[in-house]
């Protein structure tokens, strides 16, 4: 197979597999294996290539590519957890992102937090919004605390 | 926060900011993400000429009109952005989490029209998600605010309840109270023995102040009798009312409330929600009136026996008050796992049981068995610690009470032997009598209220269902035809389940009464859509549809939905016999030979007679007990049976040998003869009889004719049936 080769006009990302061009989007297979892996480069829905890791693109389409899932995937990574409490069922998460602080709302949490390898969790709020931690086991115990009082 | 009128509600500074453009802001959305996606604020504007993006008081991209092609949404992980089509290429213009979906999915629709027409189009507003009180984000857009919502509202609703039972509750009210009379009067008994009868030697009183106590326990307890008997009464009849309720606001919600709720969470609120606030109700409700009451009576009493005492039983008040208190928090999440542990477990074991097919044809018993184990370990581990902490609160309390009633023997003692005594040896077996009715609520009250906050929760979720949205069976102006020909129309339909996701991308076309059509089209095309919109299961964004030359949203739904024989893709049947489904909801009012009739034109008849119980076979759950493709007949014996004007086979015979389907439809069309239908099916050559086929695509209509003229237009049908050809010819080299 040959490697896709990535470059950008305006915002918009090309690919180039031998002498063929055409806008694409790049996507991930899914999101629990985190930003550098199955990456998926799809033309209009239809894919191009699925690559292992982002390692297999050449040095300049690894820097689009991380760029246009860092655009398509708006999932901050949470730092800390300044406080969780639970009115009428509903679990209030009050965070600190990387993107920001952020109070947001899970109802079940079974359904709704997952585990994410190897030992982070992905929250899908209320509205379809997510956050994700990627180690619980580098998070601080204050955090730790806070979200075992409502799982 | 969008608006056409005025820009007041803009900030100040991004006016400012805008002021030496000299040009009227027409429109602005807010977003809540900045140009590098991080939370924070941003804006898009459109003046007369110009559409515009503001991030952190700065003009990010500034576009005049005549730059601008076209604007679309991109559905993003975790929200989405408006991309626009510029004559300098493709530019992002701004990011939004899901919160705002709909309000930019509006925005594009909005400034789309502003960039053809130059004037805007009336617009929607849609509410931030916020709750304006307290600032917190909203459960969803529609929803109030939990923390927010007041209690009493809560509770007067759960009173509300109890209006058909005045009279029982009444009588419960009065038979308590004549309970805490009671009650109180028993240690008075004791006083007077110790005082009168023991301390003074006056035996011949004994027999009295004995059987007072025998008369006056005797009464207590046939007050708890009645109490008891008028609490079942009352709370099992308010949830038996509550249920059926319940059951039957279900059977009218619209499908839309389903789409993101389990079936399982619904059963949940009917019988787990409306048992917690049963037990409320049974046993919290009168504990709260009782003793309430009783605590009321007793601190007077106390009082009236010895103040200086009674101040000292307060003492340990606070200490009972916040030790229940700090229990409790301690208690609650712990109650809270438990509770979500329960609900997991149970969709965990009905997954196992109806899902064992697959975890045997994997053999994967072990795997699901350790999943299993682990659930299960986990709620044990949290019913140790609940029940740990439950008994230590108990015996702490207990505690704490007891160093209360040491302190009053200790002065109490002191006083009595005193030189001038100011109570007597009764007043102090009395006062310990008050003291442990006292203090023995007094534990319960904290955790009570708590308790309380969480039946409420289970009410609200009830209520929830109770309040929302009813299909709109029949508006005012809704009309019965006389009767239905079959002619079909779709006027420019469009249609998402979720706002700012498109299913049905603006759809129109014809059907004459009698003919036969076929929609085809690849997988999640949007074929069932358009059914579900036929049958009015979900109602179209704009656009209209027309049943001979009637808006369907006017015509009577109950004549709407029996003018229509639905096979649906999967069908379902009732745990009931053959006959029973086939005729299902119309039980005496159809003549067996019209179920046979049906079968037959299903193809359906042979088979079932070949059953020992042949028409009172049990088909089981779902129907587990027959073949997919006997499911699929009995289906259509069921949709024709009425003989509808209008018939829909949504993938009716997916599951049929191609003989036995060719059977059916020319069983069918004998049967249906002069009656519409739409027949969807991926096998193409389920529709050789359909007169017209409409070829769907991506939510549109990309081509229609016939066979052969879509065949010669070389399109996506041509496209399709090469592939259908290729992949037949394959099974049949296999074959040989
Ligand atoms: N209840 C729903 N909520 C949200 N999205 C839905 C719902 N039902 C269907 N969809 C989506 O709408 C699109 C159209 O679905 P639809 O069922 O109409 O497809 P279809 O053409 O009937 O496909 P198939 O041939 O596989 O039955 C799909 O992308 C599907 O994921
Ligand atoms: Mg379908």
């Amino acid at each position: 197979m040959h490697k896709p080769v990535l470059f950008k006009k305006g915002d918009q990302l090309f690919a180039r597999v031998m002498e063929d061009e055409s806008p694409v989007t790049v996507v991930l297979a899914r999101f629990s294996m985190g930003f550098r892996s199955e990456i998926v480069i799809l033309h209009q829905e239809r894919e191009i290539a699925l690559l292992d890791g982002i390692h297999e693109l050449d040095e300049i389409s690894q820097k689009f590519a991380m760029e246009e899932l860092r655009n398509n995937y708006l999932i901050p990574r949470i730092r800390k957890i300044n406080k969780a409490e639970v009115y009428l069922g509903n679990r209030y998460i009050h965070a600190e992102t990387e993107s920001g602080k952020r109070c947001f709302i899970v109802k079940n949490p079974f359904v709704s937090i997952r585990h994410i390898d190897p030992d982070g969790l992905l929250f899908r709020d209320t509205i379809g919004n997510m956050y994700y931690i990627d180690s619980m086991a580098t998070m601080d115990k204050y955090s730790r605390k806070q979200l075992n009082k409502i799982q | 926060m969008s608006s056409t009128d005025n820009t007041i509600s803009l900030p100040e500074s991004i006016r400012t900011l805008l002021s030496d453009r000299n040009s009227n802001v027409l429109f602005y959305q807010e977003s809540d993400l900045s140009a590098e996606h991080n939370f924070g604020s941003s804006f898009l504007i459109a003046l007369d000429n110009k559409i515009l993006t503001v991030t952190d008081q700065k003009i990010v991209q500034e576009y005049s009109l005549d730059e601008l092609l076209n604007l679309k949404n991109d559905e993003l992980t975790g929200g989405g952005r408006i991309t626009a089509n510029t004559r300098y290429g493709i530019r992002h213009l701004i990011y939004y989490s899901n919160l705002y979906v709909p309000h930019f999915s509006e925005a594009v629709r909005v400034l789309s029209h502003f960039l053809e027409n130059n004037r805007l189009p009336p617009h929607e507003n849609f509410k931030t998600g916020y709750c304006p009180k307290c600032n917190y984000p909203l459960p969803d857009r529609e929803s109030c605010c939990p923390r927010c919502i007041p209690k009493m509202k809560i509770l007067s609703r759960i009173l509300s309840l109890m209006k058909p039972y005045k009279i029982s509750v009444f009588l419960l009210s009065l038979v308590s109270a004549i309970g805490v009379a009671l009650q109180v009067l028993l240690p008075w008994f004791t006083k007077m023995i110790v005082d009168e009868v023991i301390n003074s030697n006056h035996t011949d009183k004994l027999f009295i102040y004995t059987s007072g106590m025998i008369a006056v326990g005797t009464l207590y307890f046939i007050a708890r009798l009645i109490n008891i008997r008028l609490t079942a009464l009352i709370s099992a009849r308010i949830v038996c009312d509550l249920r059926n309720t319940l059951h039957s606001v279900v059977q009218f919600l619209q499908l839309r409330f389903f789409n993101r709720r389990q079936p399982g969470e619904i059963t949940g609120r009917i019988m787990h929600d409306t048992g917690e606030l049963l037990q409320f109700l049974v046993e919290g409700m009168p504990f709260l009136l009782i003793n309430t009451f009783s605590f009321v009576v007793i601190s007077i009493l106390l009082f009236k026996i010895n103040w200086f005492l009674t101040l000292l039983v307060f003492i340990p008040v606070p200490l009972l008050v916040t030790g229940s208190a700090w229990f409790w928090r301690n208690l609650h999440p712990l109650f809270l796992r438990e509770g979500s542990l329960i609900g997991h477990m149970h969709s965990f074991l009905n997954e196992s049981f109806q899902g064992l097919r697959v975890v045997k044809a994997l053999s994967k018993e072990h795997h699901r068995i350790d999943q299993f184990i682990d659930i299960n370990r986990n709620l044990s581990e949290t019913q140790i610690k609940t029940q740990t902490i439950f008994g230590c609160f108990n015996e702490s309390m207990f505690f704490i009470m007891s160093c209360g009633v040491t302190l009053v023997w200790y002065y109490a003692a002191n006083m009595i032997t005193s030189i001038s005594p100011q109570m007597t040896l009764g007043d102090l077996f009395a006062f310990i009598g008050y003291v442990w009715l006292f203090y023995g609520p007094l534990q319960w009250f904290s955790v009570i209220l708590n308790w309380m906050t969480h039946a409420f929760s289970g009410a609200e979720r009830i209520f929830e269902i109770i309040d929302s949205s009813q299909e709109l069976r029949d508006p005012a102006d809704a009309v019965e035809l006389p009767s239905i020909n079959g002619d079909i129309e779709f006027n420019n339909i469009h249609f998402s389940y979720e706002r700012g996701k498109e299913t049905i991308k603006g759809i129109s076309f014809k059907i004459k009464a009698g003919e036969i059509i076929g929609l085809v089209g690849r997988s999640g095309a949007g074929k069932s859509t358009i059914i579900n919109l036929l049958t009015r299961f979900f109602d179209p964004d704009s656009g209209e549809i027309l049943i001979d030359n009637h808006a369907i949203s006017r015509i009577k739904l109950m004549q709407l939905r029996q003018s229509i024989g639905l096979v649906q893709q999967e069908p379902f049947l009732f745990n009931a016999t053959i006959a029973e489904n086939i005729a299902w909801g119309f039980g005496d009012q159809i003549a067996f030979r019209q179920i046979v009739e049906a079968a037959r034109a299903a193809n359906a008849h042979e088979f079932i007679i070949r059953k020992p119980d042949g028409y009172d076979t049990l088909v089981g759950d779902g129907g587990i007990t027959l073949s997919g493709g006997e499911r699929q007949r009995i289906a259509i014996a069921r949709a024709i049976i009425l003989n509808p004007p209008i018939l829909i086979l949504d993938e009716a015979t997916s599951s049929v040998d191609n003989k036995t389907e060719q059977q059916i439809q020319e069983a069918i069309h004998l049967f249906m003869k002069g009656r519409t239908t739409i027949a969807i099916a991926h096998r193409l050559s389920t529709l050789r009889c359909a007169d017209r086929l409409v070829v769907i695509d991506n939510g549109t209509i990309v081509e229609q004719g016939t066979h052969e003229e879509l065949i010669s237009r070389k399109g996506l049908y041509a496209e399709m049936a090469d592939s259908y050809t290729k992949a037949n010819n394959l099974q049949t080299i296999s074959w040989n």
